[in-house]
C-alpha cells in the first residue's frame, strides 16, 4: 500500500515537470515572440557603433582616457531604447577577467539600480564635485564584489551619466573628464 | 509619443512592477496548481484549498522578496537573459502610439470596478445598514411548529437551539455569522419545505462554517486578495477557493450527521430553477450581464456540489511533498518573469 502511494506521488511528480517543462517553453517562445518587431529593447552589441546605428543613439559619450591596465574594447555593451534610453560599457583589467570599470549613460533617473551590475554597497564618503562646469556627485566606498571602488554620476541634458572604477577616485575623475569636450 | 513615456516610465518604476509582476506571477501560480492538481489527483477541497491559496499569497510577497534579496533584478542585464521579459510585449504599439499595456491596463481597470462594486460596496452598505440598526432578520413570533420543526432537526448537531433564527421569509434562504456568538439564519420557507433530514443536513453545513471560522484562512486570503484588488487573477482564485471552502462544509456536514443523500438532496434542491433569473431583467446592461454570471456560476457550484456528495468523498492522504515541490517551481519560475 505504502509503495503504491510513493508511485501514485512519483508518476505524479513526473506529470506536474512535464507540465511544468512546457509552461516553461511556452513562456520561452512568448519572449522571443515581439523581437523582430521590438528591436529597441535590451541586447548586446559588439561595438559602439552598431549600437549607435542601431537604436540611432547620437551622443554617446566614449571615455578617451583609460588607466593603465584596462583594455579597449570594451568587454560589454548593451544598449536599449525602450523602456527607456541607456547605454552600459564594461571594460575589464588587462590582466584579469573581472570588470573593472563600467560607463552608464541613461535617461532613467532613479538610482540607476536597473543598470548597475556591481553595486557600491558600502558608501564611505560622498562629496559635490565640479566636473568641467557640470555638478557631479563623487563617491568613495565598497563594491559589493568586496573591492575599493568609487562612482561619478552627473547629468548632461536628460541623460545620467555614471562611472564607477574598481579604484581610487583620481582615475575615475580623469576617465570621466575625458568624456567630456 | 507622450502616453508612450509615461508607460515607459511606469513600467520602470518599483510599483509599475510591482502591478505588472503581480498579475503575471498569479497566472503562472494559478496554471502550474492546476497542473499540481491535475498531475497528483487531488480532489479533497481542504487540500486544493491550501494549493489554491499559494496562488493568492506567493505573488504578494515575492516581488518584494525577490527585489530585497537580488536588487538586480528586473534590470537591463536580468532582462537580457530572462525567461519572459513582459515589457517586450506590454511596450508594443497597437495603433496611433498606443502600446498593448493599455489593453493590460483597461483589464486591471475593470478588475478594479469589479472589486469596488461586488465587494466593497456590498461591504459598505451592509455596515450601514447595521449602524442604522436596520437589521432585525429574527422573525420575533416564528410559529410553534417551525421552531418544533427547527429544533428537531438540531437534536443530534453540536448546536444549541437558540443560536438558530429563523427569518420571516419564504424564499430558500439559510447563512450563519461567525464570531463570539455564531448564529444560523434560515428563512421560514426554507424550514417549510425542507423535510426534517434535509433542515439536519443543511444546518450541519453551517455548523460547518461555524466551525472553520475559527481558523480564518478565508479572511487572510480576502486581505491579501483585496491588497491586489486590480489582479484579475486573484480575483477568480478566491472565488475558488470560497468554493472549495463550501465544498469542506459538506464534508463535515456528512461526517455530522453520516446522511450523505440528506445533504445531495437539500444542495440540489437549493439549486436555482431556470425560473429564478429571468433573462430580460437588465438584459443588456452590465447589472444584467453580472447577474447572468452570478447564476450561472452559483447554478454550475451547488451541481458540482450535488455531483461530489453523490460520487463520493476522495481524501489525499499525502500532498505535503506535493505542496513543496509545487511552491518550488512557483518560486523559481516566477523569479525569471520580469
Amino acid at each position: 500500500m505504502r509503495e503504491g502511494k510513493t508511485g501514485k506521488t512519483v508518476r505524479g511528480l513526473l506529470w506536474f515537470i512535464v507540465m511544468a517543462g512546457a509552461l516553461i517553453a511556452l513562456l520561452a517562445i512568448a519572449n522571443r515572440l515581439p523581437s523582430p518587431a521590438q528591436k529597441d529593447f535590451a541586447r548586446r552589441y559588439d561595438s559602439i557603433e552598431e549600437a549607435k546605428r542601431s537604436l540611432g543613439f547620437e551622443n554617446i559619450l566614449v571615455p578617451t582616457y583609460f588607466p593603465q591596465g584596462i583594455s579597449w574594447p570594451p568587454s560589454l555593451i548593451v544598449a536599449q531604447k525602450k523602456p527607456f534610453s541607456a547605454v552600459v560599457m564594461e571594460f575589464r583589467a588587462e590582466d584579469a577577467e573581472a570588470t573593472a570599470l563600467i560607463v552608464i549613460q541613461s535617461s532613467l533617473r532613479d538610482r540607476g539600480t536597473q543598470l548597475q551590475r556591481i553595486r557600491l554597497s558600502e558608501l564611505k564618503e560622498e562629496i559635490p564635485y565640479m566636473l568641467k562646469g557640470r555638478n557631479a556627485v563623487l563617491q568613495v566606498g565598497i563594491c559589493d564584489v568586496k573591492l575599493p571602488c568609487s562612482r561619478i554620476t552627473w547629468y548632461e541634458g536628460d541623460l545620467r551619466h555614471t562611472i564607477l572604477l574598481m579604484s581610487s577616485p583620481f582615475e575615475l575623475i580623469k576617465i570621466a573628464e575625458s568624456m567630456i569636450r | 509619443m507622450k502616453t508612450l513615456w509615461n508607460v515607459n516610465t511606469f513600467i520602470s518604476s518599483y510599483l509599475g512592477m510591482y502591478v505588472v509582476q503581480t498579475v503575471l506571477h498569479s497566472i503562472i501560480a494559478s496554471v502550474l496548481v492546476d497542473c499540481a492538481l491535475i498531475a497528483w489527483d487531488m480532489k479533497t477541497p481542504h487540500v486544493k484549498q491550501r494549493f489554491r491559496f499559494m496562488v493568492i499569497l506567493l505573488p504578494v510577497v515575492s516581488f518584494p522578496l525577490y527585489q530585497l534579496l537580488f536588487p538586480g533584478r528586473g534590470g537591463m542585464y536580468f532582462r537580457l537573459d530572462t525567461l519572459l521579459d513582459s515589457n517586450k510585449w506590454f511596450l508594443l504599439e497597437l495603433w496611433d502610439g498606443i502600446p498593448v499595456f493599455a489593453a493590460f491596463a483597461v483589464i486591471l481597470a475593470l478588475s478594479t470596478a469589479v472589486f469596488v462594486i461586488q465587494e466593497l460596496v456590498p461591504i459598505a452598505f451592509n455596515m450601514i445598514e447595521q449602524i442604522r440598526g436596520a437589521a432585525g432578520p429574527a422573525h420575533e413570533d416564528a410559529d410553534e411548529a417551525l421552531t418544533t420543526k427547527v429544533a428537531k432537526a438540531l437534536e443530534d448537531l453540536p448546536l444549541r437551539e437558540d443560536a438558530v433564527e429563523i427569518l420571516d421569509d419564504d424564499d430558500l434562504e439559510l447563512f450563519s455569522s461567525t464570531g463570539l456568538k455564531p448564529r444560523i439564519y434560515v428563512s421560514s420557507g426554507m424550514v417549510k419545505s425542507f423535510s426534517n433530514d434535509h433542515l439536519q443536513a443543511a444546518f450541519a453545513h453551517e455548523i460547518g462554517h461555524i466551525r472553520r471560522s475559527r481558523k480564518p484562512v478565508l479572511i487572510f486570503a480576502y486581505i491579501l486578495r483585496a491588497m491586489m484588488f486590480y489582479n484579475p487573477v486573484a480575483m477568480i482564485e478566491f472565488r475558488k477557493l470560497v468554493d472549495e471552502e463550501e465544498k469542506v462544509c459538506d464534508d463535515i456536514a456528512v461526517a455530522l450527521t453520516g446522511k450523505p443523500e440528506a445533504l445531495f438532496e437539500a444542495v440540489d434542491m437549493l439549486r436555482p430553477e431556470s425560473g429564478d433569473y429571468v433573462a430580460d431583467e437588465g438584459r443588456g446592461t452590465i447589472r444584467g450581464l453580472a447577474a447572468a454570471i452570478e447564476h450561472h456560476s452559483h447554478n454550475a457550484l451547488m451541481k458540482s456540489r450535488a455531483t461530489r456528495i453523490r460520487v463520493g468523498r476522495a481524501i489525499d492522504f499525502q500532498w505535503g511533498v506535493q505542496y513543496f515541490v509545487t511552491m518550488a517551481f512557483i518560486v523559481g519560475i516566477n523569479y525569471f518573469v520580469v
